[in-house]
């Protein structure tokens, strides 16, 4: 049986082109047999892109099929962006990985909190990107990991979560993509309320699910594990920065004024966590040492 | 007692398994009466499930007066006041709304059965 050829366009991190790959995805999630994917056609992929991308390949070669990245198709400039972070290499091309704007794409199988504040540390912000004081390079590196956490306990998924970032110097911006192909946080999310109010799961839209994920309160138990995003919410929130997260078909867009919950046309099972940070510390702003934490 | 986080710790503070050591030495003395200083100086990252495992527990038995009153943080960075904070205020809720506790332990447990 020939292999099917899939053809990847340009896609960016915008809502239309996650929705495309999510669509790609709903499309080729049951395929069996050969997949190739053909770059012919694609001057530009984001870092979410480049993290879906891998996610979808280790999905189904998870489950026997055969994945190609077709590198000749490959247009120069995607080509460096990709050997440069290390994809290539992660899917056993002989590109080396280099230095540059990009930031390297990781695959985590398993929960790995140090080895994840070690790669934001050294590979995100410790590259003299982000022009921060120590303390506040502590903060985002702290934030950010309690994403990484916050995913893993909602994927359940085998093959874990694929991230990768990108350096914006013009635009003074820093992009992290994580993504995971589990159970999503509205599946969570539901099973909570239907413990403790009775409340049937299909009467619960996925987008009133990350709303309540959102909200304050909603989420960890002194044991450890938690199904919440406040935390991460707010310091998005009040340092200038965005995020985006999809789940299901329930959408979450968080900026400074705010967060914004909507229901989407498109379907993905697992969590899409796409951040936005300000290469400037003048757009933060830490708790004062003078207050009492709690 | 004075308990310096980073000689036991180093400066990561983001497991659980690694708050639960913490809380194992000091937990007796707090139960005991005593105040409790945790000196958190050189340390630098800090994430929820740390403080869940190091602080939460306490407020199954103590109230979040009490925990504020004989629980003292000295040195603590500004990245911790957040999960600190987070932290402390579900435990709250967790000990203190039994429907809530009672759900959250279900999914949860599902959650870690399924992983």
């Amino acid at each position: 049986m020939p292999a099917k050829t899939i053809q990847i366009y340009r896609l960016d991190d915008s809502e239309p082109d996650f929705s495309r790959l999510f669509r790609l995805w709903r499309d080729y999630q049951e395929f069996e047999g050969e997949l190739e994917f053909d770059f012919s056609l694609c001057p530009f992929l984001g870092q979410g892109a480049v993290a879906f991308l891998g996610g979808f390949a280790r999905q189904l070669e998870a489950r026997g099929c055969a994945v190609r990245f077709l590198v000749p198709t490959l247009r120069q400039p995607v080509r460096a962006n990709l050997a440069q972070n290390g994809f290539l290499r992660s899917f056993g091309h002989a590109e080396q990985p280099w230095d540059g704007n990009s930031i390297p794409y990781r695959q985590d199988a398993e929960q790995d909190p140090r080895g994840f504040a070690n790669y934001l540390e050294q590979m995100w912000l410790g590259k003299n990107w982000v022009r921060v004081s120590d303390a506040l390079r502590n903060a985002i590196v702290s934030r950010l990991s309690e994403a990484y956490l916050n995913v893993f306990d909602h994927a359940k998924s085998g093959v874990g979560i694929c991230s990768c970032g990108q350096h914006f110097p013009t635009k003074h911006e820093l992009k992290l993509t994580l993504v995971d192909f589990g159970v999503g946080i509205p599946s969570n999310v539901r099973l909570f309320f239907l413990e403790q109010h009775g409340i049937a799961p299909e009467t619960l839209p996925a987008a009133a699910c990350m709303e309540w994920a959102f909200q304050k309160g909603s989420s960890t138990r002194p044991g450890g594990r938690g199904l919440g995003l406040d935390l991460l919410r707010s310091f998005v929130e009040v340092n200038d920065g965005q995020m985006e997260i999809f789940s299901h078909d329930g959408h979450a867009k968080v900026t400074k004024q705010g967060v914004e919950f909507r229901t989407l046309p498109v379907y993905f099972e697992g969590t899409l966590v796409n951040i936005l940070l300000r290469c400037d510390e003048t757009h933060y702003c830490l708790a004062s040492e003078r207050e009492h934490p709690f | 007692m004075n308990i310096p986080v980073y000689d036991l710790i180093g400066d990561v503070c983001m497991t659980y398994e690694d708050g639960a050591r913490l809380q194992e030495t000091f937990r007796k003395a707090f139960e005991g009466g005593e105040t409790v200083e945790l000196d958190f100086a050189k340390t630098r990252i800090f994430v929820t499930p740390f403080f869940n495992a190091s602080v939460g527990p306490l407020l199954e038995k103590f109230s979040k007066d009490e925990v504020r009153e004989r629980l003292k943080f000295l040195n603590l960075p500004p990245a911790a006041f957040e999960p600190l904070r987070h932290s402390v205020e579900n435990a709250e809720r967790y000990y203190n709304d039994p429907g809530y506790r009672e759900a959250l332990d279900k999914v949860l447990e599902h959650l870690a059965e399924e992983a």
